[in-house]
């Protein structure tokens, strides 16, 4: 019966470990690629399979494609919102978008292969996106109760007593 | 060993944990300015002041904070304006309503609008660059601008790193599932009313 429960335990944690990405795709990851030296100089890089995350800017449903930015992924390659970034991309997909799941402001991680890069308009300025084609992606939902940053935290405290 | 000694040893290492959590607590709290450039800032200059006579201040170094309203990019900079407020002794931007007006920082290079968005609450530094024309609805005005050398983007609230689990008001206001007066009383069969 004890070990029992110690499996059902176990099992419970696997489950919330699932991975985002399946084995199959993230095998195909160039692993020697590096995101810095991507966005410096993406035409080095183009045919190359990354793993990128980040926050959705805008959707573009006729062309089935995403603008985003990218942004740092934790263990569970989820992408932190820490305020930092590389840059902007550009996610293309073979069909057509989750417009249900995929809104602005959603994160998502994907493995996907560099095709190149496209300059549009943001303010002032010509961007260049990098354009990526999506070979698997995962979409996060907000606000699950397992969602936060663990971390340590000190805190401080005053008691008294009448 | 001795009764007295344990005692000391024991003292000693709470003294030295304490003094590390009070590190810990403190570097937490550090300002976001460097100190070199924080000296070099006189504090009675501000933004009534600079609007007054701006060429009077133009290369001084200023620190101001507040609020982002909008955030442009150029080639080769980004324009952040914002609505200034009043800084706590920790740089942090007071959120009331109060304000002596708007300004502009500009940083060389690109910063992400989507970070650097409408609302979030922003501190930084730099040298007085002249002011450029802004316009808030039809009324022209005078904007100073800051050439910032740094620039700190504050956290947003909605941020936290806490689950709906931990939220205080997710159980209301008695607390979590292990709160001494919450549903962990209810959980382990105390009456509810206690």
């Amino acid at each position: 019966m004890k070990s029992f429960f110690v499996l059902l335990v176990l099992s419970a944690f696997c489950f919330s470990c699932a991975p985002v990405i399946s084995n199959a795709t993230s095998q195909k990851v160039d692993k020697d690629v590096s995101l810095k030296e991507l966005f410096k100089t993406p035409d080095k890089f183009v045919g190359k399979t990354i793993l990128i995350g980040g926050i959705v800017i805008q959707i573009d449903s006729d062309n089935n494609r995403l603008s985003m930015f990218q942004a740092d992924l934790d263990l569970r390659l989820q992408p932190l919102e820490n305020d930092e970034t590389l840059g902007r991309f550009l996610v293309v997909f073979d069909n057509s978008l989750e417009k249900d799941k995929i809104k602005k402001g959603v994160k998502l991680t994907l493995v996907g292969k560099l095709e190149g890069t496209k300059k549009l308009p943001v303010h002032q300025i010509s961007y260049n996106y990098l354009v990526i084609r999506a070979v698997e992606y995962h979409v996060w939902s907000k606000n699950q109760p397992w969602d936060f940053q663990p971390g340590f935290r000190v805190g401080v405290g005053v008691s008294g007593s009448i | 060993m001795s009764f007295l000694s344990k005692r000391n040893r024991v003292f000693k290492k709470s003294v030295s944990t304490f003094c590390f959590v009070l590190l810990v607590i403190l570097g937490g709290c550090a300002h976001p300015i460097s100190e070199n450039l924080r000296k070099s800032i006189d504090p009675s200059v501000s933004l009534p002041v600079i609007k007054q006579n701006p060429n009077q201040f133009a290369n001084q170094n200023v620190m101001f904070g507040g609020v982002i309203v909008a955030t442009r990019n150029f080639p080769d900079k980004t324009e952040i304006e914002v609505i200034q407020k009043r800084l706590d002794h920790f740089g942090y931007p007071n959120r009331g309503d109060e304000t002596e007006g708007r300004f502009v920082f500009v940083k060389q290079g690109f910063l992400e609008p989507e970070i650097y968005s409408k609302g979030r609450y922003v501190t930084g530094a730099g040298k007085l660059a002249g002011t450029q024309s802004g316009k808030v609805d039809s009324r022209e005005m005078q904007l100073p601008v800051i050439e910032v050398a740094e620039l700190r983007l504050w956290e947003e609230y909605s941020k936290t790193p806490y689950s709906s689990y931990a939220n205080p008001y997710f159980y209301g206001p008695y607390g979590g599932p292990f709160s001494y007066y919450g549903r962990g009383f209810r959980r382990f069969g105390y009456p509810y009313w206690w």
